[in-house]
């Protein structure tokens, strides 16, 4: 097991720089995901921390000892790939065998290793089997099995999942969490499925464009964002955002923010901000969830897609200024097509950012607040 | 309207069939006709009306070719030198396309196009040239010479299929077996070449038809049957006074049956590395 550390790593192809100067530090057996979309680097970051990409500038540690210049296989890492990159002319056994026998491994050891795993991995059917044999989901264990035997410090998953149905990606999710328990080794995880990162990892590292916008655990993320990229990018279904102005500030207790849309529509939160003035313009973000109907509620629409999925119904209300919110209810409440309806906000859903869309933070002691009011409705 | 479909679906389909059959009539006519011409006696060969089917047949022509001209040498010769070459071919076009498709390398078509433009000169510029440095280091009339001029001229061709093969291959494989541990020799034994094995089949066989066909290098650098190749000898057939038709086609048909052999027997292996990667996967 080791620790790893990034120091200031960036990437250049050329003139185009596509990472930059990422910084973070992974403990000794915690599982981190790399997030983000498209062409943020992530797949770049975890290359290079493999030692398949070399490093244009920074340093990367692994268990103390800087790598930048260290071939792959003296990193003590096994990596997952995407696409598996099985070894078509060996079967299951000599796929997760391979590494060993290019190690010196006497043959009884490595056969021990390779039951082992395949026993981990309920593959000891397989072991004769060629990779055209099996199933998306067999494929998949071979490749984390391929890794396993090596018993590697580290774990890096290259978007492992996102070649199988979706049935099957949750299955394989629950095996990776249940491996990682198992083993307890350091694990990084690259993927642009935001739920399987909220729900592996145990700390989440959102990047766009080459930068690092948050690391922070998944609830952190999801109830802190740090900017409006963050708060948009993770949950589903996402933030609801407008555009408001700030109207009033009630500083003595209770404290109290009175925020307007452009529509004229005026909503209160009970909580103060820090460095928030009357009639500044914000970014006013409200979780789906967050928006609750209520006949005295003070935002107005109709309902215009009701869409149920079983346990929660998803409803897209049009508001009379124009925006469009979408709002999440638990079981499947009989709303129809254009009815009017009055949501009310709650303030733990409710996020501020300014203009430069970074997170206008909440008082540090109502922060304590709604953490324990979130806790008790929990 | 349906039966006027039905109609000119039947008469595209008829069209094509009687296509397809003069092509295959077209190309295996002239051998049909060599092994007709093996099998007839020499007068019946200058007859007024030839005959498709010999009659009576014999078997002159082959005792001829195998008893008095002793033609098994240049068979063996044949063998030892496209054999060597194709062998030879695969093992340097393989690393040399492995490092052109898998290494990092900087100008990697500027390299490929120096490699083809070594297949674009006209043969009979560089006889002259090769016959006095084969002279110099005292190769003449050898196995070596044969094989050093097959492989060079066959390397090109190598080279850039097996290139074209290997990048069908993901790199992710490379990738994976680099995690693995394996450096780039072991990758390419291990890993690579047993991917590819259709690719060198297809490989092997086009640089060993091209050893086993070639006439201008071997008879300019060979004298003799201990080291003549098969055209050479066939040439040889011939002379001064008379052209022994029967026994050239004996000879053709003889030579010809162990590469339709080859290519009947890696049939499956031609076809898949001839279309690998023409679609995706």
């Amino acid at each position: 097991m080791a620790a790893v550390t990034l120091k200031s790593v960036s990437k250049s192809y050329g003139l185009a720089k596509v990472v930059h100067g990422i910084e973070f530090a992974i403990e000794d057996g915690e599982f981190v995901v790399l997030v983000g979309p498209s062409g943020c680097g992530k797949s770049t970051l975890l290359r290079m921390i493999a030692g398949l990409e070399p490093i244009t500038s920074g340093e990367v540690v692994i268990d103390g000892q800087i790598v930048n210049d260290i071939p792959p296989k003296y990193r003590d890492i096994a990596m997952v790939f995407q696409s598996y990159a099985l070894y078509p002319h060996m079967t299951v056994a000599g796929n997760m065998g391979f590494a060993l026998k290019l190690a010196g491994l006497p043959k009884a050891e490595a056969a021990t290793r390779i039951l082992k795993a395949a026993e981990i991995l309920g593959l000891g059917d397989l072991l004769d089997r060629y990779p055209r044999q099996l199933s998306g989901g067999q494929r998949q264990r071979v490749a984390m099995g391929r890794a396993i035997v090596r018993d590697p410090s580290v774990f890096l998953f290259d978007e492992p999942l996102s070649n199988l149905d979706a049935a099957l990606r949750m299955q394989m999710r629950v095996e990776i969490a249940e491996l990682h328990q198992r083993l307890g080794t350091t694990m990084i995880y690259v993927t642009h499925d935001q739920t399987e990162a909220m729900t592996l990892a145990d700390r989440i590292v959102v990047l766009n464009r080459g930068c690092v916008e948050q690391v922070a655990t998944p609830i952190e993320l999801y109830t802190r964002p740090a900017n409006l990229f963050v708060a948009r990018f993770i949950g589903s279904p996402p933030l609801n955002l407008a555009e408001a102005d700030i109207a009033a500030i009630t500083a003595d207790s209770p404290r109290s923010t009175e925020i307007v849309l452009k529509d004229g529509t005026k909503l209160t939160v009970d909580c103060g901000y820090e460095r928030l003035s009357v009639g500044q313009t914000v970014q006013l973000g409200i979780r789906p969830e967050a928006l609750l109907p209520a006949d005295d509620g003070p935002i107005a629409g109709r309902v215009q897609i009701v869409e149920p999925l079983g346990g929660l119904t998803l409803l897209h209300v049009r508001l009379d200024g124009g925006d469009t919110f979408i709002v999440q209810l638990t079981g499947a409440a009989g709303w129809r097509l254009g009815s009017p309806i009055r949501l009310k906000a709650e303030t733990s859903g409710v996020h501020l950012f300014d203009s430069a869309g970074q997170r206008i933070p909440q008082l540090p002691d109502d922060v304590a607040l709604l953490a324990r009011r979130v806790g008790a409705v929990s | 309207m349906m039966a006027s479909l039905s109609l000119r679906m039947a008469v595209g389909r008829t069209l094509l069939t009687v296509a397809a059959v003069l092509i295959v009539v077209w190309s295996v006519a002239p051998f049909l006709w060599q092994v007709s011409t093996a099998f007839q006696e020499d007068r019946l060969l200058t007859a007024a009306t030839p005959s498709l089917l010999p009659s009576p047949p014999t078997l002159d022509h082959l005792a001829n070719i195998f008893g008095e001209k002793q033609f098994q040498l240049y068979i063996v010769n044949s063998t030892i030198v496209a054999g060597s070459t194709a062998l030879i071919c695969l093992a340097i076009g393989a690393a040399a396309a492995f490092a052109l498709a898998r290494l990092r390398m900087r100008n990697r078509f500027g390299i490929l196009s120096v490699i083809l433009s070594v297949s674009m000169f006209p043969q009979i510029a560089i006889v002259a040239p090769l016959y006095l440095i084969a002279a110099a280091a005292g190769l003449m009339n050898t196995y070596t010479v044969l094989i050093i001029i097959y492989v060079a001229l066959g390397l090109p061709l190598v080279i850039w299929v097996l290139f074209g093969y290997f990048q069908t291959i993901p790199l992710e494989i490379d990738e994976a077996a680099t995690m693995d541990g394996a450096g780039p020799l072991r990758l390419l034994v291990s890993v690579i070449v047993p991917m590819s094995l259709p690719g060198f089949v297809t490989t092997g066989l086009l640089a060993f038809i091209m050893a086993w066909n070639e006439f201008m290098f071997a008879l300019s650098f060979t004298s003799g049957i201990k080291r003549q190749t098969i055209p050479v000898g066939i040439a040889n057939f011939t002379n001064l006074y008379y052209v022994p038709w029967g026994d050239i086609a004996a000879a053709s048909v003889v030579v010809t049956l162990p590469l339709v052999v080859l290519v009947l027997i890696f049939q499956r292996y031609i076809i898949e590395g001839l279309t690998q990667g023409a679609v995706k996967e």
